[in-house]
């Protein structure tokens, strides 16, 4: 019985790790940095900026809407596609601090560091991917 | 028959007694990290009682089993009071196994609440699986090197197995998403690009370095296993403290640490040696007492390594 556990537990974390994906927690793939990244190419690095009523503009961070980059990642094709979805990290923000100015743009910004054979070259560029802006003028 | 001596080994392995002090260790080792995960390790996790339900989405499990409902401000609050509330008997010893059923459902619902907005952490397969088979074994003493349990020895193995399946099919995955060119890519840049420290920002100007740790990295993964099968008592803690080592280097250079996998491995270790109340009152003297032990070692050789259950003790069933 408990052979037969222990041998349950294993068949499943090597089924997920071949054929499963992230979805099978708790048994997935552990694939911490498992992707291979080119030498020769652009490095990522995505993050939310958002312009509140008065004007200011400031990074949405996960400490100020407990939502975090990682998961802003994992999201973002859903946020490209309909950058209306992202009112709701406005939300989120506000939900967490409903005493500031509320938000009127949210942006995704990656910002791009070019490498070449690993190095940085010191080439950057920042990329708008999606927005979204407030209309209710009320 | 010709096959028993192999069965009975292999039986023997699984069930190796462990004496029940380990396991009041690692109740109060599990409960201790709970209650410094939510608040340090990943207070993101009760941020998203603010987040609106729109940008939950579902695992797996949750759509099969409609058990888990979409969190939101008191379901993300109402957990983490239950979680701590019973892991504070379940450290202390009081009604273990009650407590640990609760905690370890409380803790799944957690990390369900972690894992479903569009990111999955992975490296606490082992914890997860710590917390479901703490509540499964006896009631337990500190320090009680005495009383061996078969049923322990058997759920810690599966903890261990489980740390190591963290490490194997972690190269595993690499091959698999990665490719085999993974060990020569630029993850390493990458991620120090993303969350480097003053410790590992320097690496950046020598990529021959992160690709050689890349290649350092598969291969410790892929040798990991080896740490179930040795015999000699301190090979197996060197690998285990190697272990250790390797997670803190990692955190140096990118904050990343692992916690609940490196409180899972302790089980490796010999924790029924501890003895809190010994540990205070010899406080004082410690730095004599250390002294006067290693001098003792060096005098009798090895022989008092074994406190430690033998591995031949016969399993009774």
């Amino acid at each position: 019985m408990r052979v037969s556990i222990t041998m349950v537990v294993l068949a499943l974390v090597t089924a997920t790790t071949f054929w499963g994906a992230d979805d099978f927690f708790p048994f997935a793939p552990f694939k911490m940095y498992s992707f291979s990244k080119e030498l020769d190419g652009w490095a990522g690095s995505t993050r939310v900026e958002a312009v509140n009523e008065e004007g200011e503009r400031f990074s949405l961070t996960e400490r100020i809407t407990g939502f975090r980059r990682a998961e802003l990642e994992g999201q973002k094709g859903r946020f490209i596609d309909d950058p209306e979805l992202l009112r709701f990290i406005a939300e989120a923000y506000e939900n967490t601090n409903p005493e500031k100015p509320e938000i009127v743009t949210v942006e995704i910004i990656e910002r791009r560091y070019r490498l070449e054979d690993g190095h940085q070259t010191g080439e950057v560029i920042e990329v708008v991917e999606a927005t979204w802006t407030r209309e209710d003028d009320a | 028959m010709t096959p028993l001596p192999l069965a009975r080994k292999a039986t023997g392995w699984f069930f190796q007694p462990v004496a029940l002090g380990r396991v009041a260790a690692m109740r109060f080792l599990a409960g201790a990290f709970i209650w410094v995960d939510w608040w340090w390790y990943m207070p993101w996790i009760l941020g998203h009682r603010h987040v609106p339900g729109e940008l939950y989405q579902p695992l797996f499990i949750a759509r099969v089993l409609p058990v888990f409902p979409v969190p939101n401000y008191w379901i993300v609050v109402g957990t983490l009071v239950v979680l701590l509330a019973a892991a504070t008997p379940m450290m202390l010893g009081y009604k273990p196994r009650l407590f640990g059923w609760i905690v370890a459902v409380a803790y799944f619902e957690w990390m369900i609440i972690a894992m479903s907005y569009g990111k999955v952490d992975h490296g606490k397969f082992g914890f997860l699986l710590l917390l479901f088979l703490l509540p499964t074994m006896p009631k337990a003493r500190w320090g009680d090197r005495r009383t061996l349990s078969e049923h322990v020895g058997w759920g810690f193995n599966l903890v261990q197995i489980g740390v190591i399946c963290t490490y194997f099919f972690a190269a595993w995955a690499k091959i698999r998403y990665g490719g085999w060119e993974w060990v020569n890519s630029a993850t390493m840049t990458w991620a120090i690009l993303r969350r480097g420290t003053e410790f590992s920002t320097w690496l950046l100007d020598y990529p021959w370095m992160l690709r050689a740790s890349q290649w350092g990295m598969v291969c410790f993964e892929l040798l990991s296993p080896i740490v179930m099968f040795v015999a000699a008592k301190r090979v197996k803690y060197g690998i285990v403290a190697f272990f250790y080592c390797f997670h803190l280097t990692v955190y140096l250079a990118v904050e990343i640490s692992f916690l609940p996998h490196m409180v899972a491995m302790a089980c490796f270790l010999p924790l029924e040696r501890i003895r809190p109340r010994d540990l205070i009152r010899n406080l004082p003297r410690a730095p004599g007492l250390v002294r006067a032990k290693l001098k003792a070692r060096k005098r009798v050789p090895a022989q008092r390594e074994a406190p430690e259950p033998l591995p031949e003790a016969e399993p009774a069933s």
